[in-house]
């Protein structure tokens, strides 16, 4: 089926692969804003709260052939959300947890969810820490709390993919969503079909729906 | 420089009374039509005309396009000490070429926005501006035959038949945040805790409030309303604070007021604390509570209280999202097919985080600004109903595209962003209340029959765990206050006291 469309729709043998995207982290470290740079390349010093959650998708061309379409969820970043929380993750392939590099608290937050991530979603989650909000370091070193080293060492001993962000001015935003994209499995993505069928957003890791190849699976 | 200085010095001081009088007398009656002359619209001065949504008697009021206010900006002296001299937004500099300035409607208020364009809003506003006068004409006559002043209206006419018609077709914009506070009964709730108010904030200032809450606050007062001018002016300068006790520098008065409706209603109300959501609440009473931070407070305990009882506390139970679905299912036996995936995902389905909003924030964000004031009045008036109303009639414009779709992503994509392009509030409310189809005969009767049993069912379903005795959402409460010293407590004494 996956091979089906793929081929149909997209003649010279492209591929099209689509991937559930959960961001996480604590309140007001720039989870929209990210998502917006991405999606929009839009940028608002102030944005409104978010409540609940947001879901928004983008597209984006990994080389000549392969398309990924990330959807994206996006969630109400304080604590009494939480109970809400493993509704967003449920069936999510990739996830971005965020902190705020001038807020140390922001990191463990960071940290907590990772470990719930790596406990209660899915196995083969693919998570990325982005530590946001680098433009103000830039501006004033001084405001910098958290060392890029800590959370680099964190993040390896999580196995986790590490960026500093700046969605202000787009610093390694498309690169964090690129990182993310190659390090999916994209040969195992189904198409949005198998998903209509009644199917849950995220990829369906049935083994019907692999069938391509992945020529970038995994080269981060 | 000095603008800001004297602008400080002029209104610095937090004192109620100071606070009340000035917002009471920027206040200009708008009784007579058509709206006072235009001369504002080129005068530097009419930029703190949407300090009060009073102000105006139309929806543009707030459309100015003048480049040219350089020679007519008065001397810092002359401005009225009751409303703060502003450093003139739109003022070129010789440093910086002056930005064109961004069309905002009546109350300060960016007309376009990511879901609505300037031109889609105008298409829309150019029908309503008349249709809102047409609506005042009525009201006054109303407010008269009542014997009621319509200037600065404080008493409105009794509830009735007619009353509640009018209402749902619109309060005068001028009159609304009387009318709410009226018909919700705040008169009767200011007269049992008066000063309890300022007493709340007096205690969150000496320490009551947990850390956590304080810092949640912190971060939302901000982000309540940037795209209103009175919360976010478009140039520095424009009725922002330096630094001091009472606050953050660049801040505008009506944010700092929020900081402390918010703190208060924390410490105030140990259940809720601070949630997300009250930034907007509170926000959008303050702006048209002329910022009456004692009438917002009240409000806010009434509607979190009263109207959406445990639907802001600090474990959250989505009772009402449980509600709404059971309508749903019962009302739109089509719309639910498509997004009930109940079976493989447990009690509510997947489309229930683009509602959480409906309800926490009573529509603010999910529905444009001129709609969310429209369900606003009639939810004031009727109870909590309105909302269930509202978010069905939601469903209902939408049940086309619905219907259409296979995807259940397209079909979240819809229900979240639909309301937000309903720009023609009259459209909203007419599917809400019409006779056929519409969803007027929903009782709150029904609405709190279901949400015992939800509450019920929820109580059942976690009876494991301590919630339903409070005793894990107390206990939180202790945790997130300890590095304050507050504790338990003493906090549910203070609640108690204090409960409006």
């Amino acid at each position: 089926m996956a091979a089906r469309m793929q081929q149909g729709g997209r003649p010279g043998g492209s591929r099209f692969a689509q991937f559930k995207l959960v961001l996480l982290g604590e309140s007001a470290v720039g989870k929209v804003s990210l998502v917006l740079r991405f999606v929009k390349d839009q940028f608002d010093d102030y944005r409104e709260s978010t409540i609940g959650a947001a879901f928004l998708t983008q597209t984006i061309a990994l080389d000549e052939s392969t398309t990924v379409k990330f959807e994206i969820w996006d969630t109400a970043g304080q604590e009494r959300y939480k109970s809400l929380a493993p509704m967003y993750y449920r069936n999510a392939n990739c996830a971005v947890v965020v902190y705020d590099i001038t807020q140390a608290s922001s990191l463990d937050k960071a940290k907590a969810w990772v470990k719930e991530l790596q406990r209660q979603a899915n196995e083969n989650i693919i998570i990325a820490l982005a530590g946001n909000k680098l433009d103000l370091v830039s501006a004033d070193p001084t405001k910098r709390a958290i060392p890029a080293e800590d959370a680099a060492q964190y993040a390896r001993e999580a196995g986790l993919l590490f960026f500093e962000t700046s969605a202000k001015t787009a610093d390694n935003v498309r690169e964090l969503f690129t990182a993310i994209a190659r390090k999916l499995p994209l040969d195992q993505a189904g198409p949005r079909s198998i998903r209509s069928a009644g199917h849950r957003p995220g990829v369906d890791l049935r083994p019907e729906s692999s069938g391509t190849q992945g020529a970038s699976g995994c080269n981060c | 420089m000095s603008q800001a200085t004297r602008r400080h010095s002029l209104d610095t001081p937090p004192p109620t009374s100071n606070r009340r009088r000035r917002h009471s007398t920027s206040i200009i009656g708008s009784q007579d039509l058509p709206p006072p002359p235009p001369v504002k619209d080129t005068s530097p001065i009419q930029q703190h005309e949407f300090r009060s949504v009073r102000s105006s008697t139309n929806l543009s009021t707030y459309n100015s396009n003048n480049n040219n206010n350089s020679a007519q900006q008065p001397p810092v002296s002359s401005s009225p000490s009751i409303t703060p001299a502003p450093a003139t937004r739109t003022l070129p500099t010789a440093s910086a070429p002056a930005e064109k300035p961004v069309p905002r409607d009546r109350y300060g208020f960016k007309k376009a926005n990511q879901h609505i364009t300037l031109s889609v809003y105008e298409a829309w506003a150019g029908s309503y501006i008349s249709y809102v006068e047409r609506r005042r004409a009525k009201w006054i006559l109303l407010m008269k035959s009542y014997g009621l002043p319509t200037v600065n209206p404080e008493r409105f006419p009794p509830k009735s038949d007619k009353v509640k018609r009018y209402v749902r077709k619109g309060i005068p914009p001028e009159w609304r945040g009387a009318a709410w506070f009226y018909f919700a009964g705040g008169p009767a709730r200011l007269a049992q805790s008066r000063g309890a108010y300022w007493e709340c904030v007096e205690r969150a200032r000496a320490g009551e409030l947990s850390g956590v809450d304080r810092d949640d606050i912190e971060r939302d007062l901000n982000r309540a309303f940037p795209d209103n001018v009175r919360f976010k002016p478009d140039a520095p300068g424009w009725d922002q604070r330096e630094a001091d006790d009472d606050g953050q520098p660049g801040e505008t008065s009506i944010v700092r007021a929020l900081r402390r409706v918010l703190q208060a209603f924390a410490v105030a109300n140990p259940r809720i604390g601070y949630c997300q959501s009250l930034n907007f609440l509170a926000g959008l009473l303050l702006l048209f509570l002329d910022e009456d931070e004692e009438k917002a407070f009240i409000m806010l305990g009434i509607v979190t209280n009263e109207h959406l009882p445990g639907t802001h506390d600090r474990s959250l139970k989505n009772i009402d999202i449980g509600v709404l679905m059971s309508c749903i299912q019962e009302s739109m036996p089509a719309v639910w097919v498509k997004i009930d995936d109940t079976q493989e995902y447990g009690s509510l389905p997947t489309v229930s985080l683009a509602l959480t909003s409906w309800f926490m924030s009573c529509f603010v964000g999910s529905l444009p600004i001129e709609t969310v004031l429209r369900v606003w009045d009639s939810f004031f008036y009727e109870g909590s109903k309105t909302l269930f109303r509202i978010a069905l009639a939601i469903f209902k414009l939408a049940e086309p595209d619905i219907r259409r779709l296979s995807d259940p992503m397209e079909v979240f994509q819809v229900v979240q962003n639909a309301p937000r392009r309903l720009v023609d509030a009259n459209a909203l409310l007419e599917a809400c209340f019409r006779r056929r189809n519409g969803f007027g005969h929903l009782s709150q009767e029904t609405i709190d029959v279901r949400r015992r049993e939800r509450a019920r069912a929820f109580g059942a379903e976690k009876a494991s765990r301590a919630d339903l005795l409070g005793v894990g959402e107390e206990s939180g409460a202790v945790v997130r206050s300890s590095s304050r010293g507050g504790g338990r407590f003493k906090r549910s004494l203070s609640r108690r006291r204090a409960k409006t």
